[in-house]
């Protein structure tokens, strides 16, 4: 108990800050490294697939957030959950415009926020590449990931273009208006 | 209570993760005991894997659920909140209409109930009073306790909405068909917001009891948690004493180890409020399934391990290796996300400080302990990675996906630990500090010979690490490959350096311990060669020769050549690697304790070092131990690949192209039977004081040129000439055979004239003479077709081959003296053996207690096949008459329980301890029992005299 009343203090001490740990996750070539440094710089980076993780953190609102981008290959997807803990917010990205996947992405998404780690988390669907022809828009999406579907879950699909920074602001709009409601944060 | 029935039903009707949260009963502990109720229902009506990832999920927002109301409980005065309080969170919920539940919907429900009721009353004891129905538990619930669905009158708002719901639809799909309806399309609706009475609603926010339960190590529950715990004594034990005072905490820890497994820090508080002692008993009953289900789950193949013993949760180095690979982990990934780019001088003296621990923080993701990481030199490491082709995915998989690891049997002469990675594929050693920076010191030049030479032998160095845990010491480790393939058994290993002092490996051992890494003369006894044909050797020995320039270079020496041989004619058949090598699997086989079994994984567990243990698990390790016996790996579902995994092949490396290894070559080039595993292991050894002393020390007792300490230009002259000289291909070396046979019959022929005509005091003589049939000094044989050695390796052969005839030889005659004296040597035994003793003294001294009883019964270590017996051409004849018994005697070892030890590990001995010691251990734990402490003197290859 010792020990666990030192780590709550931990604990205490991360939720005081309005300081969260945003994990942002998806299937490969989604665009989550993109997405992560047109945030942090604003810059369109020219990106290699991630093998392991980019993490960065930036200020929006007032929100320090803390943003992991792990890489999203097939073989190393089972490592994701390694990032599970502690986190507050799931980006999930999606290529709109890759409908053949579309269903491996809904796998991989359910995958992840039925962990129990992950139970608790917002959830924030980027639906990007919207500026590809014939790319889903984000109702379509929507059905797709059968979103509608998850009864424990706070949600939003905000379509994106991740490389001209399109959608992304509102996005993180809506987490940090949601991360302030929550009543742990609000509360302090 | 009608308002609470629907609740009810609607939790157990949905079946979805989120109903549980709905409920407001479920605020309170009656909520655990339905939440548990209907979870084991679900692998009635799903057989789906989805249906068991629900139940999780269940299981999990139940837990929440009653943290959370823990966590209000600190709010609130302990006792008394139950009834009186109003709850802030659930007034939360107030606008939400509950999604499900009518009346029809609770028939249905009462029937599958009782279903499961009944088959929990069969599966666990503790529920002989199950109060299974639907009624029944609510109505005792209420009038029990009464305190939860009085919280459920004061909510108007829960009962009225299941009314409007049950006036639309109540199915799942049809409340999906709502949300859809709704304007947020695309979102769930706010939840604390004032529309939050809208069905989209449906979408619960889950993140309050959520975020609680992930930070259960909040405390103040204690304090709550004792209060309701009172309440919960004081009822149960009027009803159910057996399991009254069983809160969940402390009877899950009877169930040992496995519980660790599972977020420990967020049952506690859980357990320690559960205010219903019904709820309490379907919560563990529900554990135990759970349990049992993961450990069932963990015997499957996924968690496997291809060799050796399972480092898991109970090992005493678990924590040390989950940080280990966490470490490596985020080192690799941190690295290798970037995009790539040149190397420069200053990355050779990175090091990279990464501190982890429970919360995480901006660099590195949360660890389950406390520890300190220190990665070494990343980007160079990353760029060797790529120069050996390791696919950057692969390697973080092959080495991290899964906390699993397996442990060599035990420590190796140099005190390292060695794990392999779960695939076989890697091999993670822990190193001294004096060796980690001499690494560091070499690393420009190893990187730059890798460059230049993507084949070469030596050691393929993959990372550099430090771990450091609180008060524990700083621990160094390297990440390498593993020479040895995981698909292939590997018949016979050898280590060999071109000396010859102290490098035998007893064969009398070899019968316990038959997987035992052999040495130099072992080799030469069994007339052994790597047989490449011309092009191979030409390419074997020039790159071992440039490696060798190299460590030359470096003043590194004590390094050897590790042989792994496949017999493509044996093949996979006798499955060594399945009978030899043994899962440790805790918790999987209980069987009888004690036996021969009991002692053998009690002593490979002692050598595990006790600074790194924790005295409770090392305890607990014990006992298991005891109590539990390791299981051959071909009686587990545990089974080696007999092919290679994609792209596990290491396409393009001259000495893997073959199956993984270099496969051996007639003359004319054509593939022969063998398939060799090769390269130089052991690179890191600095020709400082303390080699010097040793290369003194032995010097004074031996030949200077054949003992293994010697500075390294000429250790690595040795090594490449008696290397060069054990190259060739079969032909070759048959021609050669027939050769040396003419001389060494002639030469014997004389010695057994000189014995016979010797007297007692020649033994001095004897020993001293150089045999007669090495031609030393005279020129090499013209370079005919037979020999294209170098004079130098036919040197350094002919003088470790009249060391071994000295060593070898002379124990042969003794190891069979009723038969060779006749034969051989027609003096008295007693002439022979202080020769013996004198030449391979110190392995003498520590297994000599009980030769003895094996000397008789030993059959000779039969080679690999008849046309290379075993034989010296002086015991030809004696090897004759021994061969018919030895066809009787097949090479295989007998299947006893002895394999437990290092030895089995195939390769595993990459040290040369392991082998004698373990052989050591294990043998005298069959006859007799010895002290560890004369063993251990032995173990120093130090001169006898």
């Amino acid at each position: 108990m010792g020990a666990a009343m030192s780590l709550s203090g931990l604990f205490g001490k991360l939720f005081g800050s309005k300081e969260v740990r945003i994990l942002m996750l998806g299937l490969d070539a989604a665009g989550k490294t993109t997405i992560l440094y047109k945030l942090k710089l604003n810059q369109t980076m020219t990106t290699i697939p991630t093998v392991g993780f980019n993490v960065e953190t930036f200020t929006y609102k007032n929100i320090k957030f803390n943003m992991w981008d792990v890489g999203g290959q097939d073989k190393i997807r089972p490592l994701w959950r390694h990032y599970y803990s502690g986190t507050q917010g799931l980006v999930f990205v999606v290529d709109s415009s890759d409908h053949a996947r579309i269903d491996e992405a809904r796998i991989e998404l359910h995958r992840i926020i039925n962990d129990r780690e992950m139970s608790d988390c917002l959830l924030l669907v980027f639906a990007n590449k919207q500026d590809v022809d014939g790319a889903m828009k984000p109702h379509e999406v929507t059905d797709k990931l059968q979103l509608t579907k998850l009864k424990d879950k706070l949600w939003f699909v905000q379509p994106a273009i991740a490389i001209e920074g399109e959608g992304l602001t509102e996005g993180f709009g809506w987490l940090s208006d949601n991360i302030k409601k929550m009543p742990k944060y609000g509360g302090k | 209570m009608p308002s609470f029935l629907p609740d009810d039903s609607a939790a157990i009707d949905s079946q979805s993760s989120g109903v549980v949260h709905l409920d407001p009963a479920a605020e309170y502990g009656l909520a655990q005991g339905k939440a548990n109720v209907h979870i084991p229902r679900h692998p009635q009506s799903h057989t789906s894997n989805e249906s068991f990832d629900e139940s999780c999920t269940n299981s999990s927002t139940s837990s929440q659920t009653s943290e959370a109301s823990t966590e209000r409980n600190d709010r609130v005065t302990p006792g008394k909140y139950f009834a009186t309080h109003p709850n802030p969170t659930s007034m939360n919920y107030h606008g939400r209409p509950l999604p499900n539940g009518n009346s029809s919907a609770i028939l249905v429900d009462r029937t599958l109930r009782r279903g499961k009721g009944d088959e929990l009353t069969n599966s666990s004891p503790k529920e002989a009073f199950p109060r299974v129905s639907v009624g029944s538990a609510i109505v005792g619930g209420d009038s029990a306790q009464s305190s939860p669905p009085v919280d459920v009158h004061l909510h108007p708002p829960s009962s009225k909405p299941p009314v409007e719901n049950g006036a639309s639809t109540n199915s799942v799909p049809a409340n999906g068909a709502d949300a859809q309806k709704q304007p947020h399309r695309f979102s769930s609706p706010p939840p604390y917001g004032p529309n939050g009475s809208s069905s989209g609603a449906l979408q619960l926010p889950a993140p309050t009891p959520g975020i609680k339960h992930r930070h259960t190590l909040e405390v103040p529950k204690v304090t709550s948690g004792r209060g309701s715990r009172d309440g919960t004594d004081a009822y149960t034990s009027g009803r159910f004493s057996p399991t009254a005072t069983g809160a969940g905490v402390r009877r899950a820890s009877l169930s040992l180890a496995r519980r660790n497994t599972r977020s420990l820090h967020s049952e506690m508080p859980r357990d320690e409020v559960l205010p219903d002692e019904d709820a309490m008993r379907w919560a563990e009953a529900y554990r135990q399934k759970r349990a049992s289900k993961r450990r069932r789950r963990e015997l499957e193949d996924d968690d496997r391990v291809l060799v050796g013993t399972k480092v898991d949760e109970t090992h005493a180095n678990w924590v040390t290796a989950y940080n280990m690979l966490t470490g490596i982990r985020v080192a690799v990934s941190r690295t290798n996300a970037k995009l790539d780019r040149p190397l420069t001088d200053a990355d050779f003296d990175v090091k990279q400080k990464s501190t982890f621990d429970i919360a995480g923080n901006e660099l590195v993701p949360s660890a389950k302990y406390d520890f300190k990481f220190k990665d070494y030199a990343p980007w160079v490491f990353r760029h060797l990675r790529h120069l050996f082709r390791l696919d950057p995915a692969d390697y973080l998989m092959s080495l991290t996906g899964k906390y699993i690891l397996s442990e060599l049997g035990s420590p190796g002469k140099s005190g390292s630990f060695f794990y392999f990675s779960r695939d076989y594929k890697y091999i993670i050693k822990t190193i001294h500090h004096a060796e980690h920076k001499f690494l560091r010191k070499i690393l420009k030049d190893y990187y730059k010979h890798v460059t230049e030479n993507p084949n070469t032998l030596l050691s393929q160095f993959y990372g550099l690490h430090r771990v450091k845990m609180p008060y524990g010491k700083k621990i160094h480790f390297v990440v390498m490959n593993n020479l040895f393939p995981p698909h292939r058994d590997i018949h016979q290993t050898f280590d060999l350096k071109g000396s010859t002092i102290g490098r035998d490996y007893r064969e009398e051992e070899l019968e316990n311990n038959p997987r035992a890494t052999l040495k130099d003369l072992n080799w030469l006894r069994r007339k052994r060669h790597l047989e490449l044909g011309l092009q191979k050797k030409k390419l074997f020995l020039e790159q071992l020769k440039k490696d060798v320039r190299l460590l030359q270079k470096l003043q590194i020496m004590d390094y050897s050549l590790l042989i792994g041989i496949h017999d493509l004619q044996r093949g996979n058949e006798e499955n060594l690697r399945d009978k030899t090598l043994r899962v440790f699997n805790p918790g999987g086989n209980v069987g009888g304790a004690g036996g021969e079994d009991g002692n053998e994984p009690h002593s490979v567990l002692m050598r595990t070092p006790s600074k790194l243990e924790n005295q409770r698990k090392a305890r607990e390790l014990r006992h298991m131990i005891q109590t539990e016996k390791p299981i051959p790996m071909g009686e587990t579902s545990t089974r080696m690949p007999d092919e290679l995994e994609e792209g596990q092949n290491k396409h393009g490396f001259v000495f893997n192209q073959d199956d993984g290894g270099f496969r051996a070559t007639h003359e004319d080039d054509k593939p022969a039977d063998e398939i060799y595993y090769l390269g130089v292991i052991d690179c890191l050894t600095h020709y400082g004081v303390i080699k010097k002393i040793e290369h003194f020390w032995k010097g004074l007792s031996s030949d200077r040129s054949q003992i293994s300490a010697l500075p390294p230009h000429e250790y690595g002259e040795r090594f490449i000439n008696f290397i060069d000289g054990v190259t060739m291909s079969q032909e070759e070396a048959y021609r050669e055979a027939q050769r040396k046979d003419e001389e060494a019959i002639a030469a014997a022929q004389a010695e057994e004239e000189r014995q016979r005509t010797a007297s007692w005091g020649s033994m001095r003589r004897r020993s001293t003479l150089p045999p007669p049939p090495a031609p030393n000094y005279q020129p090499p044989p013209p370079p005919n077709a037979s020999s294209s050695r170098s004079p130098e390796a036919e040197l350094t052969i002919e003088k470790a081959e009249r060391e071994m005839r000295r060593a070898g030889g002379e124990e042969v005659e003794s190891g069979l003296v009723e038969r060779t004296l006749k034969t051989i040597s027609p003096g008295p035994g007693q002439t022979v053996l202080p020769v013996l003793e004198e030449t391979e003294g110190e392995d003498r001294r520590s297994r000599g207690s009980r030769e003895g009883s094996t000397r008789e019964m030993r059959p000779f270590t039969p080679a690999k096949d008849d046309r290379d017996g075993y034989l010296d051409p002086r015991f030809g004849r004696l090897m004759a008459a021994d061969r018919g018994e030895l066809m009787k005697a097949p090479p295989t070892p007998p299947k006893t329980g002895h394999g437990y030890g290092g030895d089995g590990r195939a390769s595993g001995d990459y040290i040369d301890a392991v082998g004698g010691k373990n052989g050591g251990l294990r043998s005298v734990s069959g006859s007799m029992k010895l002290g560890r402490d004369s063993l251990d003197k032995a173990l120093p290859p130090l001169p006898t005299r």
